[in-house]
């Protein structure tokens, strides 16, 4: 991992080199990372505030097929009016639902833009979040 | 003073904070010790956390080939993919 502007350096393209052949050797492949290929700053931001929601104890089954079938495939959702009718619909607490749906998005399930805004505002999920369904559950 | 701390086993040397960059410990999806040495790469292993197609990533071995601290500024260039895509 380095900076695009490193890249010209006669001993960082000799380690390049150098690495490029051992993991060839090897039957692997060398990447160089730059800040051009890794996230942006708001992505960056969304993907930490996200990582809290990594661990399967904010899993939940039953907000997962509701989900399945509340949203269709490509088509987003606000994710505010959504989280309420699931609250209401399975008799569950609206932070286990947000919980349930935030793990979703981390694990790729449901789809959000992580790119363009903040998803997290003051704690809370922003209003202008969407999301909508993605391939492991148009496959399921 | 900063205390010294070994490095994690298996890693060449303990990260250090270069300049203004932060440094990182983390533990991995495979629950091994991996660092970071800056908040780029501590963002690449949340990459790798979120893909479900990286089974593992680890910092660098002790030796590659005999070529010691090869890739000492790339940590975490060792990943392992059930296919062959990668994250980025």
């Amino acid at each position: 991992m380095t900076l695009t502007s490193r890249l010209q350096r006669t001993s960082l393209q000799e380690r390049e080199k150098a690495a490029r052949q051992i993991c060839g050797l090897r039957g692997s492949r060398y990447f160089v990372h730059t800040e051009a290929t890794l996230p942006g700053a708001t992505e960056e931001a969304n993907l930490l505030a996200l990582y809290r929601y990594r661990p399967s104890i904010y899993a939940n089954a039953e907000v997962r097929a509701a989900i399945g079938q509340s949203l269709k495939a490509d088509e987003p959702e606000a994710v505010h009016p959504l989280i309420a009718e699931l609250a209401l619909a399975l008799s569950l607490p609206v932070p286990t639902v947000t919980s349930a749906l935030c793990t979703l998005i981390w694990h790729c399930v449901i789809h959000t833009d992580m790119t363009s805004h903040l998803l997290f505002v003051n704690a809370a999920l922003a209003p202008y979040v969407q999301v909508w369904r993605g391939m492991k559950e148009r496959q399921a | 003073m900063a205390l010294k701390r070994k490095p994690p086993a298996g890693t060449i040397r303990r990260v250090a904070p270069i300049s203004n960059h932060l440094r990182y410990a983390i533990t991995s999806k495979a629950h091994e010790t991996v660092q970071c040495e800056s908040f780029q790469g501590r963002t690449l292993t949340l990459l790798f956390d979120r893909d479900a197609t990286v089974q593992e990533y680890r910092a660098s071995p002790n030796a590659l080939l005999g070529l010691t601290l090869l890739d000492i500024h790339t940590p975490m260039d060792q990943i392992s993919l059930s296919t062959g895509r990668l994250p980025r």
